[in-house]
């Protein structure tokens, strides 16, 4: 990179309603939101359960991709006014982002909740009824921030290809069972990852629901998807493939897993700064 | 790589969804036509399956079969796909090697050979009698290994000497019960009833958060017909 060139992060996302959803009838239980600033780019990405027992999920999935948005750039505005080091900011994505994100999301529920209905029931039940996983980057000039509450997949790829995933997969995740933002405490089952400059930067970070994943024949047919998005857009540049995701989503569900399927790409472009 | 238009990613495929028969082929199933019931009632059910199959294009239904009497086999061992499924009749004599039929079983659902990607799969346990092994082991070593204890079990009673302890403990969910089939036409309709309405709810259950449904499987299964169906023959 040239002394006068600059890291940009560039968001598109897609979202589709399953084709078993089509089907019956139902809507979709995903949900996606992004914001880009000028150094720093936010993705989230959310699947409300679905269940009889979570009859308002898509709106727990809904908010929940508002509150995290609105949390990491508090977050980030927080880091940059403040100048704390790397190790200050890592140490409070790890031990406070967790509970403010799940406490935010279920007090943003209870309001709904109560906006909609005379019926007040216990927390937990309230809470259970639009239970629903989260998915969240932050990318900045200084650091990358993943968090992962649920199932569902991160990836990052490198300029080389290489393939990693910064939140290990969790072995009990399977099955269709998934922790949730709905359980007690759950903040301990909040994965985060904090990458500094000693970590190569990615080129692209996906983020998707496990309906993706789902609709791929093995793990690898699923990898491949990253690089290439990538090689896609090198090729053809960000607009066309964000032209065509919501149909090569579609196109996964209709023959693949039949679930809601949502898809969010962070690009790391770069900037030629005297071009500008 | 040529990328124009292409969908990024590899093959895309349906979710696989295994559907295993246990069948008990013991001595006492060749009494009072039981065991020709059982295949007349199986082979029945296979168009019924297909016709759930293709309205169910997101998974693939891949049917095999255990048969369990002095010891336990694989009576078809190849998970084959439901259009191309055709039932080899069973034979009956000798012991209940139940346990073991459940050990051969969750052989099969470790990963691998079972993919992570799966659909919950069915397991049909259909017996008259007792088990004359250690079926405490065999269910122990199928509920532990995860696809055994996410597995949706039904069990299918025949005749009143069927002991209802034992299915209910394979099945280890206390909201469902074990099916009872005292006659042909009640085992027929019992067959017919796992192979579509549970095989249905298999192939397109919700996710579920922390505590799923009761008995470790996360599809949620209506409730069957209550009552007997016909007279009491087996």
């Amino acid at each position: 990179m040239s002394p006068k060139s600059a890291t940009v992060w560039r968001v598109i996302g897609a979202s589709v309603v399953g084709a078993i959803h089509k089907r019956m009838g139902k809507p979709g239980q995903d949900a996606l939101r992004w914001q880009e600033g000028k150094d720093f780019a936010i993705l989230a990405v959310a699947d409300g359960h679905g269940s009889e027992r979570s009859p308002h999920s898509a709106v727990g999935a809904s908010i929940a991709v508002e509150v995290a948005v609105q949390l990491l750039s508090e977050f980030w505005n927080g880091a940059l006014s403040s100048s704390a080091p790397l190790s200050a900011l890592k140490r409070y994505a790890e031990d406070q982002l967790p509970q403010a994100i799940v406490r935010k999301w279920a007090e943003e529920v209870k309001a709904k909740h109560a906006a909609l209905s005379d019926v007040i029931p216990e927390q937990e039940e309230i809470l259970l009824q639009y239970g629903s996983t989260l998915l969240a980057t932050l990318a900045t000039s200084k650091f990358l921030l993943f968090i992962q509450l649920g199932d569902g997949d991160i990836l990052t790829v490198r300029d080389d290809g290489t393939i990693k995933r910064p939140i290990p997969k969790d072995a009990r995740l399977f099955a269709n069972e998934t922790t949730s933002l709905c359980m007690p405490y759950a903040w301990r089952e909040m994965e985060v990852a904090f990458w500094t400059g000693s970590e190569e930067l990615p080129s692209l970070i996906l983020l998707s629901t496990d309906g993706y994943a789902n609709s791929f024949a093995s793990e690898q047919d699923f990898l491949r998807a990253g690089p290439d998005y990538l090689a896609l857009i090198r090729k053809h540049g960000l607009e066309y493939v964000a032209a065509h995701l919501e149909e090569w989503l579609a196109e996964a569900s209709i023959h693949g897993s039949g679930d809601d399927i949502t898809v969010g790409l962070i690009y790391r472009d770069v900037i030629d700064e005297e071009a500008k | 790589m040529s990328t124009q238009g292409r969908r990024p990613g590899g093959a895309i495929a349906a979710r696989p969804l295994h559907f295993i028969w246990i069948a008990d082929c013991s001595g006492s199933m060749s009494y009072d036509g039981k065991i020709q019931a059982l295949n007349t009632a199986i082979r029945e059910a296979i168009p019924h399956m297909r016709r759930v199959a293709q309205e169910n294009p997101h998974a693939q239904v891949l049917v095999r079969a255990v048969k369990f009497s002095t010891s336990a086999s694989w009576h078809i061992a190849q998970p084959t796909p439901v259009e191309q499924f055709e039932w080899i009749d069973l034979e009956a004599e000798g012991e209940t090697a139940m346990g073991q039929a459940l050990r051969l079983v969750a052989e099969q659902l470790k990963i691998p050979p079972m993919p992570e990607r799966a659909l919950p799969p069915v397991l049909v346990l259909v017996s008259d009698g007792q088990p004359t092994d250690d079926f405490a082991a065999g269910l122990k070593a199928l509920l532990g290994v995860p696809w055994g204890k996410k597995a949706v079990r039904i069990a299918i009673a025949i005749g009143r000497d069927a002991d209802l302890d034992v299915l209910q403990r394979f099945i280890n969910n206390p909201e469902i019960k074990p099916l009872q089939a005292n006659n042909p036409e009640a085992l027929v309709e019992r067959i017919r009833w796992v192979s579509t309405v549970v095989l249905q709810s298999a192939s397109s259950p919700p996710s579920q958060g922390p505590g799923g449904t009761a008995g470790g499987s996360n599809v949620p299964i209506p409730q069957p017909g209550s009552g007997p169906i016909g007279p009491d023959v087996w």
